[in-house]
């Protein structure tokens, strides 16, 4: 992954207070979290780190709760978070934990319906910038700069480099691909300046040994508010 | 040749090299080559969000009631009202105007109100606070406020490349720390040091952060965070003064950055943002923080 600051990393997020770490940073990933996940009912977000420590001070719980939301740090229905995810019949819990050793302080993971190899781990490095460290035990690389093609499979059947000719083969402009891999199981994380359609997503998963394939658009450091 | 730059010195040289007006022009190129943006799709952006930092300096700044804080108690105001007084200043009027504008952001990001983080939030009043005081004083076009932020983002962007804005990872000189060296170069800029005293002045202003715990009062961005700003304020513009008086800083500017991160590696995670020492675990603290919750138990009951 490609960790670049742009002026509007370091002046901004825009973004409703009191924390850029704890509480812009937290509602990012709750929103990456949400993006790589893709629909659900349920969730439950263990906080770690200074995170646990401090969350009710900074609104972090809330932060995620309205990136799981689909909310952006500066939507002022932040705040509202918990009653909107009642209103849609979202069920969130909020569990302060330890995660082991290792860790950045500020690291937050998602469970969703309960299913852990899905599991989303992620830390706010400061400033409002986050990255997606885990999904499930899978060491990833996801921050959603440019946007990204998640490909999960097993390297029992098919060969990283396979799934790369196929990438390539269908010829977009790649910025950056890394591989994570914890047991028979592998992701591919491509990061491209353009689109992959169904069409093309559908191809990749024909491959013999891909098990899913998620397209996520990049995350723009522009602000759109409208109200 | 690419125009980015990850270092002070790479700054200065690309400046040199490119014959740029100084930094703010510097930093605009960088953007352009980093993101495809063009330079007035940078500039507007810029524009905007300098509207939200007065946007937010002015919510709370006439009316205390405004202000949601948990902890803190409610200042901006009480600024205003002495500088409308006019009663008489030991700082100059421009540093107490900044502080005023500087400490009412921070009350409204206390408050669940909508601020810019520069760079994060908990250090999000020092450069709004200095720009409009410096627009107020001297009459700046908005233009060249647009190119002093350009100018301390150039400075967050090095620091972030090398160090951190992670008061969990480096304390607090990594935000309020951080945000005042910013300044100091916007600052600088401003008052026509050249590029390389702008520089400085960053230097100077960061060295001395160095080693500021994050010990706020039950975790919460108040207690000292927002008086902080108001001191990040004074610290910029005493490093401009001297770097326009012809001081140096015997340590470069990247090398101080180096340093912050020495000092975050030797700093206990007790006074790194996770409420377990200094300031948090004062008697008053808990006691303030015990009062707040329970009235915020008596609320909700």
């Amino acid at each position: 992954m490609s960790i670049s600051w742009s002026v509007f990393d370091v002046i901004g997020p825009v973004m409703i207070g009191p924390s850029s770490s704890h509480t812009a940073g937290a509602c990012r990933l709750g929103y990456m979290a949400q993006a790589i996940n893709g629909k659900f009912k349920k969730v439950d977000i263990y906080l770690h780190g200074s995170f646990a420590e401090v969350y009710e001070g900074h609104c972090t719980d809330v932060a995620i709760v309205a990136g799981v939301l689909q909310m952006d740090s500066f939507d002022k229905r932040l705040e509202k978070s918990f009653e909107l995810a009642k209103e849609k019949e979202i069920e969130y819990n909020i569990i302060p934990t330890d995660l082991g050793e290792g860790l950045h302080p500020n690291t937050v993971k998602l469970v969703f319906d309960d299913n852990e190899t899905r599991s989303v781990t992620g830390s706010s490095i400061g400033g409002g910038k986050a990255v997606i460290n885990f999904i499930g035990k899978i060491p990833v690389s996801i921050s959603l700069e440019h946007s990204t093609l998640l490909i999960h499979f097993g390297h029992g059947i098919i060969k990283p480099k396979e799934v790369i000719d196929k990438v390539n083969s269908l010829s977009k402009n790649i910025v950056n691909i890394t591989t994570g891999q914890y047991k028979d199981y592998s992701i591919l994380t491509i990061e491209v300046r353009e689109w992959f359609t169904p069409a093309d997503l559908a191809q990749i998963e024909a491959i013999e040994g891909v098990n899913w394939t998620k397209f996520i658009n990049h995350l723009s450091n522009f602000v759109n508010i409208e109200d | 040749m690419s125009k980015l730059f990850y270092s002070a010195a790479k700054l200065l040289e690309l400046i040199s090299e490119n014959n740029f007006s100084g930094i703010a022009e510097a930093v605009l190129k960088a953007e352009e080559e980093l993101t495809g943006r063009s330079a007035d799709e940078i500039l507007a952006e810029i524009g905007k969000r300098y509207n939200i930092m007065k946007d937010a300096a002015n919510t709370v700044i006439n009316d205390p009631t405004k202000v949601k804080t948990k902890v803190a108690d409610a200042s901006a105001y009480k600024i205003k009202k002495a500088i409308d007084a006019g009663i008489p200043l030991l700082s100059s009027l421009i540093t107490i105007k900044a502080n005023l504008y500087a400490i009412a952001v921070m009350e409204c990001n206390a408050s669940m109100g909508r601020i810019v983080a520069a760079p994060t939030a908990g250090s999000a009043g020092i450069l709004p606070g200095c720009m409009i005081a410096m627009q107020e004083t001297y009459n700046i076009p908005d233009q060249k406020i647009h190119e002093a932020i350009l100018v301390s983002a150039g400075i967050g962007i090095i620091i972030a490349a090398n160090a951190t804005f992670s008061a969990a990872q480096a304390g607090c000189q990594a935000e309020i720390g951080s945000s005042s060296c910013m300044t100091a170069a916007a600052i600088g800029f401003l008052h026509g040091l050249t590029p390389e005293q702008s520089v400085t002045a960053a230097a100077l202003s960061l060295q001395n952060m160095l080693g500021l715990a994050c010990d706020p009062i039950g975790g919460l961005v108040e207690v000292p965070c927002i008086k902080r700003n108001g001191f990040g304020v004074s610290n910029a513009f005493t490093a401009v003064d001297m770097a326009a008086m012809g001081l140096i800083s015997e340590i470069p500017f990247d090398e101080v950055v180096e340093a912050m991160n020495n000092v975050a590696k030797n700093m206990n995670s007790n006074i790194r943002e996770t409420a377990k020492g200094g300031l948090a675990i004062t008697p008053t603290a808990k006691k303030l923080l015990n009062d707040y919750l329970a009235k915020k138990r008596a609320e909700n009951a």
